[in-house]
């Protein structure tokens, strides 16, 4: 009999950190999920349910025309749009411009390499929300020279910045690829005479592309995401980006209550960036822990 | 071969030349005219009274910083900017060493599951978390005074969270940790994972339990990571308190959640105070790096590492 006893208990001392750890788990899934699910599941309420002192009550049918009153109404479907055009044109540039510039950084000898890679060092502590409103009057002033009238509200000059602002970053990023990187491919290539040029486009390029894929992630989702420059910059509405249709759809249910629209809006956005997230996961925790510091 | 390596590096081929200068040139022209210019011009503009639309710049040398250690509302911003620097600090760190320790080193089920639902706080918009938590803790139908009926605290339900002075800063912390966690938990995961199997089976061995060889393996053998996170910490959570008040109070109630960064960009782009909005720019500047140094410093290990 006491021989059960004491066998019960032991088993009682193995199970219950195991309880309390998927306790810990779970609390913290819950957590994440919740809020998130619940703004989701709110795109779908008609303005009574939001009315009826339920909030955590699941929507009573699939009430779609708050979607339509984002997309068209408020604008979102162009904001995507916007959204989508301004994000390849900077990851464009951003690779354009960084991944030779890597190359050079990590593989020539010169003199001034050192200092040009202090530069890069500097630049992953220099953070925009500091130099914005600078930034802003610069590039204003810069307008006013050229006798172009608001230089500042154009996507190509906020995708400039945006490539700008990631570059020392990305640039490091790739300098420790290329350093990981063999030599043996281009000593042999040199050899048969390779010029610089094709020999970045024709033997390094293939070799770094696994990298280079692990930086457009990690910026793809930052300029999607990115709000402070686009709401600083772009004063035009027709040339809104998505953060800055939702925080207008905030301000508007603010003041007028419309909230299905604002959940429909906030899902237009938040939806592409998890399925992305999830398509390429693995990919863009494994880049994080090889690069170790976030831009 | 010695000598051939010397003579390279001294003359370089025109070809060369003009492929370096095709590579670099872009790259530098970009950072240096869109992060290392306006730098500079936050501190030059600091010592000037402007309105920042156009009309005449004074110089008033360090005018506006003496402006600005007399105002109640700086302090009380610079306050906020400290108190949630530090709060989620450690709120964050250590969720994040937990919940790393309990995903690389226990035999629970789901592990991947589980890393990828804590990550995704991390990959959404500030804008988009700013937008859910407005509406969780808002006062009539948000989520989190339903809950709060729900289990019967009626008194409670009736907060409006964020219109509330004393509660206002504490829904900003919340919301600080919950985007933060998963990300430094994946970096710790990493750090963790390299630590070798065997140290901890020979310390079960000495029947060291879970906590003990928290405390004793993996924190010390983790501690290079750490000790750059906390850098990380200190400019992430600067930044991060800045993009979510301006979406999610814009400073409200009453500055009572404002944060440096916030007045900053309120004094110099919304109430034509350039001058002074660029020396808080300025002073924040400083005292991120500064703090980030001392902190390098005081954590290192050995003394040769800054």
């Amino acid at each position: 009999m006491q021989k059960t006893i004491k066998r019960k208990l032991i088993s009682l001392k193995a199970v219950l950190p195991r309880v309390i750890l998927y306790a810990a788990l779970i609390f913290f899934t819950l957590l994440v999920v919740v809020p998130v699910g619940w703004a989701v599941l709110n795109s779908l309420k008609r303005a009574a349910e939001f009315a009826s002192g339920k909030p955590w009550a699941l929507p009573k049918s699939l009430y779609l025309a708050n979607y339509a009153s984002a997309w068209v109404g408020a604008r979102m479907g162009d904001y995507f749009l916007n959204t989508v055009l301004l994000t390849a044109l900077s990851l464009a540039i951003l690779l354009i411009v960084s991944v030779p510039c890597a190359y050079v950084l990590s593989r020539f000898k010169f003199r001034g390499a050192r200092i040009l890679d202090l530069l890069i060092m500097a630049g992953i502590f220099i953070n925009v929300n500091y130099n914005v409103i600078p930034l802003y009057t610069m590039v204003n002033g810069v307008g006013r020279f050229l006798r172009i009238r608001m230089l500042a509200d154009n996507a190509v000059v906020v995708s400039l910045i945006y490539a700008g602002t990631s570059v020392s970053f990305s640039v490091y990023l790739l300098c420790g690829f290329f350093r990981t990187l063999s030599t043996a491919f281009e000593e042999a290539a040199k050899i048969d005479g390779c010029g610089d040029a094709r020999m970045l486009l024709t033997v390094v390029a293939p070799l770094i592309m696994p990298s280079v894929v692990i930086v457009l992630l990690f910026n793809f989702l930052k300029f999607w995401n990115e709000y402070l420059i686009a709401v600083t910059f772009l004063t035009t509405t027709a040339k809104w980006t998505l953060p800055i249709g939702l925080l207008d759809l905030m301000e508007v249910e603010r003041l007028a209550g419309d909230r299905g629209r604002m959940f429909a809006g906030l899902t237009i956005m938040l939806v592409p960036t998890v399925a992305f997230f999830i398509a390429v996961q693995d990919k863009l925790m494994k880049g994080m822990t090889l690069g170790g510091i976030k831009g | 071969m010695v000598i051939n390596a010397a003579k390279k590096r001294r003359r370089i081929k025109p070809a060369r030349a003009g492929f370096m200068c095709f590579a670099l040139v872009p790259a530098f022209a970009l950072f240096i005219v869109f992060n290392i210019l306006p730098t500079l011009d936050v501190f030059r503009m600091s010592l000037y009274r402007w309105s920042g639309i156009g009309g005449d710049m004074k110089f008033v040398f360090f005018g506006n910083f003496k402006e600005m250690f007399a105002n109640k509302v700086f302090w009380d911003s610079f306050g906020h900017t400290v108190f949630l620097m530090l709060a989620a600090t450690a709120l964050t760190m250590f969720s994040a060493l937990v919940f790393a320790f309990i995903l690389s080193k226990s035999r629970v089920r789901g592990k991947a599951f589980f890393r990828v639902v804590f990550y995704i706080p991390n990959i959404l918009s500030v804008i988009v978390i700013a937008a859910i938590f407005a509406n969780v803790f808002v006062g009539e139908g948000g989520l989190f005074n339903g809950i709060l009926e729900l289990a019967g605290l009626k008194n409670l339900a009736a907060v409006q969270w964020l219109s509330n002075k004393k509660t206002v800063l504490g829904c900003i912390l919340f919301v600080m940790v919950w985007q933060a966690v998963g990300y430094y938990m994946i970096m710790y995961i990493a750090g963790m994972d390299g630590i070798s199997e065997s140290i901890y089976e020979s310390a079960s061995i000495d029947g060291a339990t879970g906590a003990v060889k928290f405390f004793k393996i993996t924190l010390p053998l983790t501690w290079e990571i750490i000790r750059v996170t906390v850098t990380l910490f200190i400019t992430g959570s600067i930044n991060l308190s800045f993009l979510l008040v301006k979406a999610m109070t814009n400073g409200g109630p009453d500055n009572a959640s404002d944060v440096l960064l916030n007045t900053m960009y309120y004094e110099a782009y919304g109430n034509s105070n350039y001058g002074y909005g660029m020396a808080i720019g300025a002073f924040m500047f400083v005292f991120t790096f500064g703090l980030s140094l001392v902190i390098s410093r005081l954590t290192s290990s050995e003394s040769n590492v800054i």
